[in-house]
């Protein structure tokens, strides 16, 4: 290698790395264990009756209000989403502001009960990460330094009628930088199922095809002054940022109109201050390929 | 791979890598604080990677997130920065570098998809294929930046880059 490099390398190497670090990747290891997804065709076995307790001791065990049941308002006619719990926490300047929220009317109670189960286990999850945050920032900073953290959670209904319903579920968190992830449920009213892209379309079709050729005609149609995507679709973008297309997996929506909306998450397909960018799918493109109860207009 | 199995894996390359990965954070970042919130940005998202998306090789895919997530910190804050009225360039439009200047300032002064592939080269000791994979760019990109990239940082071309 040649000398100038040999030196750059030594001085490169000689970067000195806080002690910090070790601790920081060691307990990050320990907290984020996978976390297991809704698995539908797994029967659940926690009896209603049995997680309410559990959910009721653990209110009990933190320092938080949890308000009596109170209802979302703008819902449709037979599904509702109850607020069960409102945490609003303030430390050092570090704010909470979780509600977990449960379905109740469902046909399928199954399905009811693993939605719950999951929204209650998400909820807490989160409460539970802001509580270890603080402690954390406060062992670090101590008791007087200012924490600049906001963790939120809203829940939105998207559609509610007869034909479908679609909760989103919007998990926020700020802490210099920041972050939002969203879930969406979508239940088929008429089959009482949840709602999968491929449970939408006839076998065989290739629908994702279809809708990926349009999200990424859409977003290189955005464009900024330079004439490139506003969105990570351009030749010279990093190959793991250039979005390619979504999976059979991947979250979306049935909005009032009926139609399909592909959601990302921040950061998934653009630059954090693209938000948590939409796509409405025209329902032309993709009528050929539906299945015959596809709830889409 | 099973996800237990995969964090295992992972877990147990992050610890032993911590500070291979700072040190690439810190490269883009260039102040402690910044670099150390990339490394726990970078740590979280490839903890909480979907199973779909597991690596064929975790040490390229851990440096991608790493980059990833240091050039977006890196747009944040070129926003915040221009927004509190600072006209801050990023060294991609200053001229080639003095000879005389030091090594250490030439080095930081390169445009960031230049100097990565220094870095990642000669520092962390990466083929040049793997350059590639974990900057998402060709092969001949990289052969042709890390050529402009030698030629401003003054050092004389040989035949070992290639």
């Amino acid at each position: 290698m040649h000398e100038r490099l040999a030196e750059l390398k030594r001085a490169y190497e000689a970067t000195p790395v806080p002690p910090e670090v070790h601790a920081m990747i060691d307990d990050l290891c320990r907290r984020e264990r996978p976390r297991p997804r809704l698995r539908l065709w797994r029967p659940v076995a926690l009896a209603a009756a049995c997680a309410l307790v559990v959910f009721v001791v653990g209110i009990n065990a933190l320092p938080a209000v949890a308000e009596s049941l109170e209802e979302v308002p703008v819902l449709g006619p037979v599904v509702r989403v109850l607020t069960i719990a409102r945490y609003r926490l303030e430390e050092q300047g570090a704010s909470a502001r979780i509600d977990i929220a449960q379905i109740t009317g469902l046909e399928n109670q199954e399905l009811e009960d693993a939605i719950n189960a999951e929204l209650r286990a998400d909820g807490q999850a989160l409460l539970a990460k802001f509580e270890r945050d603080v402690a954390d920032l406060k062992e670090r900073f101590g008791e007087q330094e200012t924490i600049r953290m906001a963790f939120e959670t809203y829940y939105e209904v998207k559609r509610s009628d007869e034909e479908v319903f679609s909760l989103q579920v919007e998990y926020f968190w700020a802490a210099g930088g920041s972050d939002t992830q969203r879930e969406y449920y979508n239940v088929n009213q008429r089959t009482g199922e949840l709602v999968t892209l491929d449970a939408l379309f006839a076998a065989g079709g290739d629908y994702l095809t279809v809708i990926n050729d349009y999200l990424i005609a859409q977003m290189k149609a955005e464009t900024r002054e330079d004439g490139k995507s506003l969105y990570w679709v351009n030749d010279d973008d990093l190959e793991m940022d250039r979005f390619t297309g979504i999976e059979a997996d991947h979250d979306f929506y049935i909005n009032e109109a009926g139609r399909l909306v592909i959601a990302f998450d921040k950061y998934e397909v653009a630059p954090g201050y693209l938000g948590t960018p939409e796509f409405e799918i025209p329902t032309e493109l993709i009528t050929d390929l539906l299945a015959e109860d596809a709830p889409i207009r | 791979m099973t996800r237990d199995a995969f964090h295992e894996e992972l877990s147990t390359y992050l610890k032993a890598e911590g500070d291979r990965i700072y040190r690439l954070a810190y490269s883009y970042m260039e102040n402690e604080q910044d670099a150390l919130d990339v490394v726990q940005t970078a740590v979280v998202k490839a903890l909480s990677a979907s199973p779909m998306r597991q690596p064929r090789y975790l040490k390229t895919w851990v440096y991608r997130i790493v980059v990833h997530t240091a050039l977006d910190s890196l747009r944040a804050r070129k926003r915040r920065v221009l927004s509190d009225d600072w006209a801050l360039g990023d060294g991609a439009d200053d001229p080639p570098l003095d000879a005389a200047l030091d090594l250490r300032q030439a080095l930081s002064r390169l445009p960031p998809d230049l100097r990565a592939i220094v870095i990642l080269r000669y520092f962390h000791d990466l083929e040049l294929r793997e350059v590639a994979e974990v900057l998402g760019v060709n092969l001949n990109t990289v052969k042709t930046r890390l050529y402009r990239a030698l030629r401003l940082l003054n050092v004389e071309m040989e035949d070992d880059h290639a």
